[in-house]
């Protein structure tokens, strides 16, 4: 292990000893295979069906305690390993990441410009949920010594180059036809983008077509691709018809939200924030052309419900294949999951309403009293009775305020997660048309191949020889380029899996530590509160 | 259902503080409770120095019904007319949680096991408090006439706590309870009457205004603490849900997220312990106190009444004597049956004064003993929930 870190370009610090002997005592646990890793990452197919990154063992402390798990090894990235390793990890920890990363040269380019990433130097649980995308080799400006150690295609980079904010909703015209627009905001180190920050405006329709795009170009890739909040009708009519002042704010409020976890989503997903569409919207200031594809009721709209029921035909009639074992337990895995956070998303916003209904309840509960006070002839028990009044006020509003915390940070990653479950059945079910696809293919071949020794036999037959075999060459052509996108597919699912478990566990344990920190905020705010009102009740006296 | 609940001398008691030095010459609870189906028999233990009483200790079995025959006792007897009497304890209602116990079982197989595990135990241990709750209201009234100078040596009160055998007390049947309903009709439509009647005394002037005031905004008040408690208790007991959520997904996650999910889910099992308590400590503090105060208000308003009663009775009286000394008929009858309206308003105007200033006393006294001890136990949670959540913080640190 130490001898990658002499690879690295990152300053020797002080740390430098001390990692040594963590190094060496983990030493057992790391994969030999290191430095030598091709780009391709197919041998790192073959060694993990289970998307166990081969190398990036390096990270020492955590090896131990994920060794336990199975399939935890490869999960090795969201410990950042502690303080001490800080400076020297932004490289290694780069590595750990696993999943995909092809251009990791770029790290130390990203290392030098982000050298203050020290936040991963937390206890936390997660390694910087957002992943900073892998830019691909040729953009890289890096140096290569650093490359080799880079190289499993499982890694991820975890350091946060790019970040996207989604702001000032802002009503563009009036009635029916108005809509809204948010101002996004970009601020990159990647070299890829012109300028370090920038900003552009956008319309929803102008998300939706950006999706759009993007699935149509990733998704026969095998890209798990995330996906934007849903298009609400209803309630954006209500938006629109509404005057100024009357704006449902909390609606504009969650979508703006929506939008921006979105789009740091796709900023992280090293594939998809070199798409040029998707750089293109973030980047380019003048308004795009609009999305007529994404109306409710437009042609588009209604191809796109058509196809998802033939979909959800062929999800329906093809048959599994060979060699589905992993993807057979995945697939069960995803379902399931799927389910499982649809039931507690459904619970959290029951709890949502209950709150609220409890809110008021506390309100009405303090105007009550007040009145009590009002009448009460005796003057303390009067004044401690407001007291009560008020401590049922405050207790109100941090309790509301709480409820708005707890449905950001679980809620809204809850509902994220199961949309972007449903993205992968969708890759999965790419992945089974295109096998179809093959199948298919094989089987007119063989058809055209039966066909040419029958006329083979036939004196007749000679002339339209060469058609048949003009034909079978084709097919053959055909054939192969399936199995070819057959495969890849497979391969760029299995990473995408493995990035998007990473990104799944990163996310859940960032947001659960976030929300018990909150959770311990609120009750600390109680406490105040009551304990304030402890002398209040005792000046009571006869 | 059937439950035992022991209720030992609680601290959620408003015991009547009313000066009187020989409080312990009659000291009364109730040392057990027993709920068969629709009834509940209370076991009323006494202990006696007073020489009116057989035993110095003893135990007798007491349903509902006959503490309401009780209450009637001391209501319609006019000697204690002047005087505030306690309220009677309502009746113990178990339905709507029988009814929602039903419900749990309806919904059986809908839930996993330990949701339902979990709901069952929640709602049994809101039957428990109910019961205790209802024992206790039984308690404070017994306790409050013990208090009494004047009722605690009523007679049958002495019945009621000694008498080994069952006091018959049949519920009412349809006849008595139909004239009981017009009792109240015709009370109410006389408080009508009598509300404009002209009172020159400033006390009880500024008493009735007060008392018919602070009987509704408290009634509201109750009505306010009981919704909030509902609501709180609704919140907690989604958190089984949760809980039991995050456990599905804890154990079908094969990863090192399971662990997180693991202390998630525990966190919400405790969560809920911990809002159950602070929720029906708020009960127990506020909402009792407001509904016990609500209910003697209205006992005081009786006796507002009741003396109102007396005086319109006292000025018919007046008139009748003016006009029987006019017409120089039947005088003595007139002046005999004056001076005792005129004493029977007297005296009850005299008690009044003490009750309700004493009423005065025992509110406040009350209120600031519940408002404390809602406060010291909601400190106490806040805490507890503070290290609870603390702890399962340190947790995900030695996670990851």
């Amino acid at each position: 292990m130490s001898n990658d870190r002499e690879h690295r370009q990152s300053p020797p610090d002080f740390a430098d000893e001390d990692t040594k002997d963590d190094d060496q005592m983990f030493k057992s646990a790391a994969l030999p295979v290191t430095d030598d890793i091709p780009l391709s990452g197919e041998d790192d197919d073959d060694d993990n069906p289970f998307g166990e990154p081969s190398v990036q063992k390096k990270i020492p402390t955590y090896i131990n305690e994920l060794s336990t798990n199975n399939e935890t090894p490869s999960d090795v990235p969201p410990v950042t390993p502690n303080v001490v390793l800080e400076p020297q990890l932004s490289t290694p920890v780069k590595q750990d990441n696993e999943l995909s990363s092809r251009g990791s040269s770029v790290s130390s380019s990203e290392i030098s410009t982000s050298a203050t990433q020290p936040v991963q130097s937390t206890a936390s649980l997660e390694s910087q949920s957002s992943t900073s995308a892998q830019v691909s080799k040729p953009i890289a400006s890096g140096t290569t010594g650093i490359t080799t150690n880079m190289k499993p295609t499982q890694k991820r980079s975890d350091e946060h180059n790019i970040e996207i904010a989604v702001s000032d909703p802002t009503k563009v015209g009036e009635g029916m036809s108005s809509y809204m627009t948010y101002r996004i905001t970009t601020k990159t180190s990647l070299a890829m983008f012109k300028k370090n920050e920038f900003s552009v405006n956008r319309r929803f329709s102008d998300f939706l077509g950006l999706h759009d795009k993007l699935v149509h170009k990733h998704l026969p890739l095998g890209v798990i691709i995330p996906s934007p909040p849903e298009k609400d009708t209803l309630v954006m009519a209500k938006v629109k018809i509404s005057k100024e002042e009357a704006i449902p704010t909390d609606f504009i409020d969650r979508r703006r939200s929506q939008l921006e976890r979105y789009l740091n989503r796709l900023a992280r997903h090293e594939k998809l924030v070199q798409d040029p569409d998707f750089r293109e919207f973030i980047e380019m200031p003048t308004e795009l052309p609009k999305s007529t594809s994404t109306q409710a009721f437009s042609s588009a709209g209604v191809l796109r419900a058509l196809t998802n029921i033939s979909q959800q035909v062929t999800k329906l009639t093809t048959k599994t294949s060979e060699q589905d074992q992993w993807f057979d337990e995945k697939h069960t895995f995803i379902v399931d999951l799927h389910t499982n956070l649809k039931h507690l998303y459904n619970h959290f916003n029951t709890l949502f309403n209950q709150r609220k209904e409890s809110a008021q309840a506390l309100k009405s509960l303090s105007t009550s009293l007040n009145h009590l006070a009002t009448i009460e002839e005796h003057t303390l028990l009067s004044s401690a009775l407001i007291e009560l009044a008020n401590v049922q006020d405050k207790i109100e509003q941090i309790n509301i305020d709480h409820s708005i915390k707890e449905y950001t940070i679980i809620s809204e990653l809850i509902k994220e997660y199961i949309s972007l479950l449903d993205m992968v059945q969708l890759a999965f079910q790419e992945r089974i048309k295109i096998h179809q696809q093959w199948l298919n293919a094989e089987d007119t071949l063989r058809k055209k191949r039966e066909t040419k020794t029958k006329l083979e036999q036939t004196p007749k037959g000679a002339d339209k020889l060469p058609q048949v075999e003009m034909e079978i060459n084709e097919w053959e052509g055909k054939v192969t380029r399936n199995k070819e996108d057959f495969e890849r597919i497979s391969i760029s699912i299995r990473e995408e899996l493995d990035v998007f478990e990473q990104t799944r566990i990163d996310d859940f344990k960032k947001a659960i530590e976030i929300y018990l920190k909150q959770l311990l905020e609120q009750q600390e705010k109680i406490l105040e509160i009551w304990e304030m009102y402890l002398p209040e009740a005792n000046k009571i006296n006869i | 259902m059937e439950a035992t609940g022991n209720t030992e001398a609680a601290s959620n008691k408003p015991r009547a503080d009313t000066v009187d030095l020989n409080e312990n010459d009659l000291q009364i609870d109730i040392s057990d409770a027993l709920s068969e189906k629709d009834k509940v028999k209370f076991t009323v233990h006494t202990k006696t120095k007073l020489p009116a009483f057989q035993e110095s200790e003893f135990n007798v079995s007491r349903q509902h019904e006959e503490f309401i025959w009780l209450h009637d006792r001391f209501n319609e007897n006019e000697e204690y007319a002047g005087l505030i009497i306690p309220p009677a304890p309502p009746r113990p209602d178990f339905d709507s949680s029988r009814a929602k116990l039903q419900k749990l079982s309806d919904s059986e197989s809908i839930l996993t096991k330990e949701e339902y595990d979990k709901m069952k135990q929640e709602l049994e241990a809101e039957y428990l408090a109910m019961f205790k709750k209802t024992v206790s209201m039984h308690e404070v009234f017994l306790q409050r006439l013990a208090a009494h100078p004047i009722l605690r040596s009523d007679n049958n009160f002495r019945v009621f706590l000694e008498y080994k055998e069952d006091l018959s007390v049949r519920g009412k049947n349809a006849k008595e309870q139909i004239s009981g309903f017009f009792k109240t009709l015709t009370k109410t439509a006389d408080e009508v009457l009598l509300a404009n009647q002209k009172e020159n005394d400033e006390f009880f002037e500024r008493q009735k205004q007060f008392l018919l005031t602070y009987n509704t905004k408290i009634k509201d008040a109750t009505t306010a603490a009981d919704k909030s408690t509902r609501a709180h208790k609704t919140v907690a007991d989604t958190y089984i849900k949760l809980s039991s959520g995050f456990n599905t997904l804890a154990t079908s996650d094969k990863t090192d997220l399971s662990r997180y999910l693991l202390l998630v889910a525990d966190f919400f099992e405790k969560a809920r312990k911990l809002e159950s308590r602070v929720q029906s400590d708020m009960d127990l503090k506020l909402s009792d106190t407001l509904r016990y105060y609500m209910r003697d208000s209205k006992a005081a308003l009786d006796l507002m009444y009741r003396r109102s009663r007396c005086l319109a009775d006292f000025e018919t009286a007046n008139k009748n004597l003016d006009r029987a000394r006019l017409k120089n008929k039947e005088v003595q009858q007139a002046e005999t049956a004056q001076q005792n309206v005129k004493q029977k308003f007297e005296t009850i105007s005299e008690k009044a004064k003490d009750e309700l200033n004493d009423f005065k006393t025992r509110r406040v006294q009350m209120f600031r003993k519940n408002l404390i001890e809602l406060t010291e136990l909601q400190v106490k949670h806040a805490k507890a929930q503070i290290q609870m959540i603390k702890g399962v913080l340190q947790q995900t640190e030695t996670l990851s």
